[in-house]
C-alpha cells in the first residue's frame, strides 16, 4: 500500500505554527431556511420535521453548497463575491415510495449528497441518495434566446435495486469512474456509467442474523489513492480496505480501534458507535466522530489514535436521560478544513466545536478547541450546560468549504454559514 | 422547386409532431429532394435533433451516417461531420459510441482534402474540449484517418494523442490508453521512442483504471517492432519490475487475460525463456479472478511454447488447479484445457493429463463437467476413447439428471456429437437410454430438444436403428396419460419422417399418428395436423388417406385445429 510519508513531529510543528498565526474565531455570516422563521412557532412539528436539513455538502471548488432535506428536496446555493451564498436552484430529488415486499415506506429523506469530482464552469453533477436509491443529477446553466439564464437540473442516472438495507453514505473514487454506496451491512461498488450492475465488495452480514453484532455506519474513499477506502462500524472500529489486494474487500488491511475506552458499562457500546468518518483532504489522516469524542488517526498507525478530542464529557452524567429521550442515538457529522488543520463538529444547544485537531488534548481543559453557538447575532440564547441541555436544538450536519474558511451548519430546519475572523491573523500560512 | 417546398413542409410537420417518427422518413425525404435540396433545406433541420433524448440522438446519428450519397457524395460528405461532432460530446456513453461509429462510416467517404480541411480541425476541437467527454470520443477518432495523412499532419496527430495520454483527468488518460493500440498499429519504426515514452507514463500512472491498459500498449509495441529489435526494445519492457505483479489485482487480471497475445507478439524465444515462468506465477496468483483469467488462456499459451516446457512447468501445476477452491477457476480451466493434448501429444496426455480430465469429469460443479464433455473430441482425437469411456458415460449420465434444467438441455444436445466417438453398440447401451429418460423430463424445452436429437441420430444410424431403439418408446409415449407427453410422440415423428423408409412408416408410425388424430385433446389434434403436413410434404404415398383426414379435421369443433388442418393442406399442395 502506498501512503505518503510524513514525519509526525514536523506535521505537528507546522500545525502549531498555523494555529498560532490564525485565530480560531468564527462569526455569523448568514442564515437560510428563513422563510419558516416568521411562523416558526405556529408550524406543527410534523411540517417542521419535513423541512429539517438532512445533508450539507460543498462542491470541490466551494462555489456551490448543496442542502438536502427530509422532504426529499435539494437546494443548491452559490457563492457570491462577498462570500455569502444565494439560492441557485432547487429540485425534488427523491419521492417517497412503498416497498411492497416489506410493507414499509421508503422515506424521501436525503441521506447524503456528494458532488462529482470533475466538472467545468458550465455544468456540475451531484449525487444524492435516500435509503434505497442513489441518483446522479446534472445541473447546468441554460441561456435562452432572450438573454435570460436558467438553471436546469435533470436526473441523469438512477442506481436502484442495489441495497436491501438502508443506505447511509456514498463516495466517489478519485478515478472519476467508480463510486461506492454503503448500507448497514454491505458496500457496493458501481461504475458511474452503468446503473444496471453493481459489485458487492464488502459484506459483513453473518450467515445467521441472530449473530449480528455490528453494522456499518459510514464509509469514504481516499481522496487521492483510487484503491483505498475506509468504513466505520457501530462497534467504534474504522476499517481500511485496499481494493487492489483482492476482489472482495472483506479482509480489511488495517483496523483502527481505540481499545483504551474509559467508559465501561451499559452505555459503552452505544456511545462508541461511530457516526461519521472522513479521510483528511491531504489523505494522511482520518477522523472518526463518536458520541463523546473525535479521534484523529494517523493512517499508518493502527494501535492507537494520534489525538482524542473530548468535548462532550459534560454529557456523561446525563447519559441516562439521553438514552430515555433517544438522543444518545443522534448521529453527528464532522468535517475537515480544506488544509487538513481543523475539524468541525456539531452538538446540542445549537453549539458547534472547531478543534485545532493537532493541538494538545492531553490535559483536562484544552485550549485547542473552541465552541460556538449557531444562531443569528442578537438571538443567541445562552444556555448553561450544567443546568439546561436542550437536545431538540442540535447541529447535526456540517460542511467546510474546501478552500476557504467558511463553514455550513445544519440545525433542524435552519442552515447557518459562519466565517472565520481573520483580523488577528499574523501571516499567510500555506500548508504543504 | 414547388415539389421541394412541399416535401420539406411535410417533413417539418412530421418533425414537429414526433422526432422519432420523422427520422424514419428522413432518408426517403433526402432521396426525393435530391442533393441540392437536401443540403439547402434538410440539413439546417438537423440541429433540431441534437439536444433531444438519448434514444432519438442515437437513431439520428445512425440515419445521418447513411446520407453520404443523398447529400451529394464525397464532395459534400464533410457537412455531416458537424452534427456528429456535437453528438460526440454527449455525456451518455451509448450516444458517444454511436457518434463514433457514424464518424467512422463518414470518414471512409471523405476525400483527403476534406479530411485535412474539415475532419482534422474537428478532431482538434474535440481533443481540446473543456468537458472531458469530448476527449473520450476524440481518442477513438485518430486511428481511422492516420494512415493516409502526410508526415506533418501525422506528427501533429501523434503529438495531440500524446497530450490526451497525459491529460490531468483520469478518465481521459484511461480511454486514451485503451485505444492507443489501434493507433500504434499504423505507426512505423520511427515512432517507437514516442510509444515507449507513453507506455512508461501509463505504466506508472497512479490510477489503477489507467494502468490496466499498459499491457495492451506493450503488445501493440511488440507487434510494431522488427524481429531483430525485439530483444533490445521489448525485452527491457517486459522484464520491468512490476510488469506481471502489479499491486492491483485488476491490472494483473488484464495481463493474464492478454497473455497469449503477448506471447504471440514477442515470439517463441522470449515466450519460452521468459514469459512461461511469469504465466505460471499468474496461474498461482492469490486472487482467484486472476487465476481464472490466466486459466482461460491456457490452450492458446501452450500452443506458443515448447512442449517440453509445458510438461515441466505447466502440467504439474494443473494437478493442483484441478482442486482449486474457487469454482470459477476450475470452470475457466475446464473450458480451455481440452486444447492441450493436441500440443503435447498422446503420451504426455495419457501419462499426465488423463487423470486431470477424469477429475474434472467428477467435479462437483456441473458446468465444469459439462465443459470437458463438450470439448471431448479434442481429447479423443489424440488419445482415443477407451480410457476415458467409462467415466465419460458416467458423467453424461449424471448431468442428464442434474437439477439445473439448462445443464440437462445442454448435455442432451451434445449427444449427437458422440455418434462418431462411440460404437453403435456402446451408444445404444448407454446413451440412448439417456435420451429416452429425457423424453420424460418435466421441462418441455428438454423434451423438444430430445426430439430433435433423436432425429439427428436416426439420420446417422438409419432405419433399423429406429425400429430397434426408438420405436417402442414412441408407441408407449403416444399412449401416455398426460397429453404433454403424447405430443412428444408427434414431434419425433415429424422430425424423423424425412429419414425413415416408407414401409417402416406405413407399418409402425403412421398408425400412431392416426390414433392421435382422434385424440380428445385439441392440442394433440392440432399438432397431428402439422405432422400430417410434414408427412405429405415428404412423400406422396399417403395422399389418399391424408385427403380424408384433412376433410375430417377441417370440420373439427376446435377453431385452431380447423385452421391448422387447412394450412397443412395448403402447404402440401
Amino acid at each position: 500500500m502506498i501512503i505518503t510519508d510524513v514525519n509526525k513531529n514536523d506535521w505537528e510543528q507546522q500545525a502549531n505554527n498555523y494555529y498560532t498565526n490564525t485565530g480560531n474565531n468564527w462569526e455569523f455570516s448568514q442564515m437560510f431556511g428563513e422563510e419558516d422563521d416568521a411562523s416558526s412557532s405556529e408550524i406543527s412539528s410534523e411540517s417542521s420535521e419535513e423541512n429539517c436539513i438532512s445533508s450539507l455538502t460543498f462542491d470541490q471548488s466551494g462555489r456551490f453548497l448543496a442542502v438536502g432535506y427530509n422532504c426529499g428536496q435539494v437546494v443548491v446555493l452559490t457563492q457570491q463575491n462577498d462570500q455569502t451564498y444565494q439560492l441557485y436552484t432547487e429540485f425534488k430529488s427523491h419521492d417517497s415510495a412503498f416497498d411492497f415486499l416489506t410493507s414499509m415506506e421508503i422515506e424521501e429523506k436525503i441521506n447524503m449528497i456528494k458532488w462529482y469530482p470533475f466538472s467545468n464552469d458550465k455544468a456540475q453533477r451531484l449525487m444524492t441518495t435516500n435509503d434505497k436509491t442513489v441518483k446522479l443529477f446534472k445541473m447546468w446553466e441554460h441561456s435562452s434566446d432572450d438573454e435570460r439564464t436558467d438553471v436546469i437540473v435533470r436526473p441523469w442516472k438512477t442506481y436502484e435495486g442495489g441495497h436491501v438495507y438502508n443506505i447511509n453514505s456514498v463516495s466517489f473514487n478519485s478515478d472519476g469512474q467508480l463510486f461506492i454506496s454503503t448500507d448497514d451491512l454491505r458496500i457496493n461498488l458501481w461504475d458511474v456509467n452503468t446503473s444496471t450492475e453493481t459489485f458487492g465488495i464488502v459484506d459483513i452480514k453473518p450467515d445467521n442474523m441472530d449473530d449480528l453484532v455490528e453494522v456499518i455506519t459510514c464509509s469514504d474513499f481516499h481522496p487521492q489513492h483510487c484503491n483505498v477506502l475506509i468504513y466505520a462500524t457501530s462497534k467504534g472500529i474504522v476499517r481500511m480496505s485496499d481494493m487492489r489486494a483482492s476482489a472482495k474487500c472483506d479482509n480489511h488491511t488495517k483496523e483502527f480501534e481505540d481499545a483504551d475506552s474509559e467508559l465501561g458499562g451499559f452505555f459503552h457500546e452505544l456511545v462508541s458507535t461511530i457516526s461519521d468518518t472522513h479521510f483528511s483532504p491531504c489523505g494522511r489522516f482520518l477522523v472518526s466522530r463518536d458520541y463523546l469524542t473525535m479521534k484523529v488517526w494517523d493512517t499508518r498507525m493502527e494501535k492507537e489514535p494520534w489525538k482524542v478530542v473530548k468535548f462532550h464529557d459534560h454529557l456523561i452524567p446525563r447519559l441516562c436521560d439521553l438514552y430515555e429521550n433517544d438522543c444518545i442515538f443522534d448521529k453527528f457529522e464532522c468535517s475537515w478544513s480544506g488544509n487538513s488543520m481543523r475539524v468541525l463538529t456539531g452538538s446540542y444547544n445549537n453549539n458547534f466545536y472547531i478543534a485545532d485537531i493537532f493541538g494538545d488534548f492531553s490535559g483536562g481543559e484544552s485550549t485547542s478547541i473552541n465552541s460556538f453557538t449557531a444562531a443569528r447575532p442578537g438571538v443567541v440564547n445562552q444556555y448553561d450546560f450544567s443546568s439546561q441541555l436542550d437536545c431538540s436544538q442540535k447541529v447535526v450536519h456540517t460542511a467546510w468549504h474546501p478552500e476557504e474558511d467558511i463553514i455550513a451548519l445544519g440545525a433542524n430546519d435552519f442552515g447557518y454559514l459562519y466565517i472565520r475572523n481573520t483580523e488577528n491573523d499574523t501571516e499567510e500560512m500555506e500548508i504543504v | 422547386m414547388e415539389d421541394n417546398y412541399s416535401l420539406v413542409q411535410l417533413f417539418e410537420t412530421q418533425l414537429r409532431i414526433n422526432h422519432f417518427k420523422s427520422l424514419e422518413i428522413l432518408k426517403q425525404t433526402a432521396i426525393d429532394l435530391g442533393p441540392e435540396g437536401t443540403r439547402d433545406f434538410l440539413f439546417p433541420l438537423f440541429s433540431e435533433y441534437l439536444d433531444d433524448e438519448d434514444n432519438i440522438v442515437i437513431k439520428f446519428a445512425e440515419v445521418v451516417s447513411t446520407l453520404v450519397e443523398e447529400i451529394g457524395g464525397s464532395e459534400f460528405a464533410h457537412m455531416i461531420l458537424e452534427p456528429l461532432e456535437h453528438i460526440a460530446k454527449s455525456e451518455e456513453p451509448s450516444v458517444r459510441s454511436k457518434a463514433i461509429e457514424s464518424l467512422h462510416t463518414i470518414v471512409k467517404n471523405l476525400s483527403s482534402e476534406s479530411i485535412v480541411t474539415y475532419y482534422l480541425p474537428m478532431l482538434e476541437r474535440l481533443s481540446d474540449g473543456d468537458w472531458f467527454t469530448s476527449k473520450l470520443s476524440a481518442s477513438q477518432l485518430y486511428a481511422c484517418v492516420y494512415a493516409d495523412l502526410d508526415e506533418n499532419d501525422k506528427q501533429q496527430l501523434r503529438e495531440n494523442y500524446g497530450k490526451l495520454c497525459k491529460d490531468r483527468t483520469p478518465m481521459v488518460r484511461k480511454t486514451a490508453a485503451e485505444y492507443y493500440p489501434d493507433l500504434i498499429e499504423l505507426y512505423t519504426m520511427d515512432n517507437v521512442e514516442e510509444v515507449q515514452e507513453i507506455l512508461e507514463g501509463v505504466f506508472s500512472d497512479a490510477q489503477d483504471s489507467v494502468r490496466v491498459y499498459y499491457i495492451g500498449i506493450a503488445i501493440a509495441l511488440a507487434k510494431l517492432v522488427n524481429e531483430e529489435d525485439i530483444n533490445n526494445i521489448i525485452h527491457p519492457i517486459i522484464t520491468k519490475n512490476g510488469f506481471y505483479d502489479d499491486y492491483s489485482w485488476r491490472v494483473r487480471w488484464m495481463v493474464a487475460n492478454r497473455f497469449s497475445d503477448l506471447c504471440s507478439a514477442v515470439g517463441p524465444e522470449l515466450s519460452n525463456n521468459l514469459l512461461l515462468d511469469k504465466y505460471v506465477c499468474l496461474l498461482k496468483d492469490n486472487e482467484s479472478e486472476v487465476r481464472s483469467a490466466a486459466a482461460e488462456n491456457i490452450s492458446r499459451v501452450c500452443e506458443l511454447v515448447n512442449e517440453e516446457a509445458i510438461v515441466r512447468k505447466v502440467i504439474p501445476l494443473l494437478k493442483f488447479m484441478v482442486k482449486d477452491d474457487s469454482k470459477e477457476v476450475r470452470n475457466s480451466l475446464a473450458c480451455s484445457i481440452s486444447g492441450i493434448p493436441a500440443v503435447v501429444g498422446a503420451d504426455v496426455t495419457n501419462d499426465n493429463l488423463l487423470e486431470i480430465y477424469l477429475n474434472f469429469l467428477s467435479d462437483e460443479i456441473s458446468s465444469v463437467r459439462f465443459h470437458i464433455i463438450n470439448d471431448l473430441h479434442q481429447i479423443t482425437e489424440v488419445i482415443g476413447i477407451d480410457k476415458i469411456q467409462f467415466h465419460l458415460v458416467e458423467a453424461i449420465n449424471q448431468l442428464s439428471i442434474d437439477s439445473d434444467w439448462r445443464i440437462r438441455q445442454k448435455i442432451v444436445e451434445t449427444i449427437p456429437l458422440f455418434t462418431s466417438l462411440f460404437e453403435v453398440s456402446v451408444f445404444n447401451e448407454h446413451l440412448v437410454s439417456i435420451c429416452m429418460r429425457c423424453l420424460d423430463d418435466k421441462v418441455a424445452v428438454i423434451r423438444k430438444s430430445t426430439c430433435i436429437v433423436l432425429s439427428q441420430l436416426a439420420t446417422k444410424f438409419g432405419n433399423d436403428w429406429v425400429i430397434e431403439c426408438i420405436l417402442p418408446k414412441i408407441i408407449s409415449i403416444s399412449k401416455h396419460q398426460n397429453y404433454l407427453f403424447r405430443v412428444s410422440a408427434l414431434y419425433i415423428i415429424s422430425s424423423i419422417v424425412p429419414v425413415v423408409e416408407t414401409d417402416l412408416f406405413h407399418d409402425s408410425l403412421f398408425p400412431v399418428v392416426l390414433d392421435l388424430v382422434k385424440d380428445p385433446v385439441p392440442n394433440i389434434r392440432l399438432n397431428a395436423c402439422d405432422t400430417l403436413g410434414m408427412i405429405g410434404a415428404n412423400t406422396d404415398h399417403f395422399n389418399e388417406t391424408l385427403k380424408e383426414l384433412f376433410d375430417t379435421l377441417e370440420k373439427d369443433i376446435d377453431e385452431d385445429v380447423k385452421y391448422r388442418a387447412s394450412l397443412a393442406r395448403k402447404n402440401i399442395n
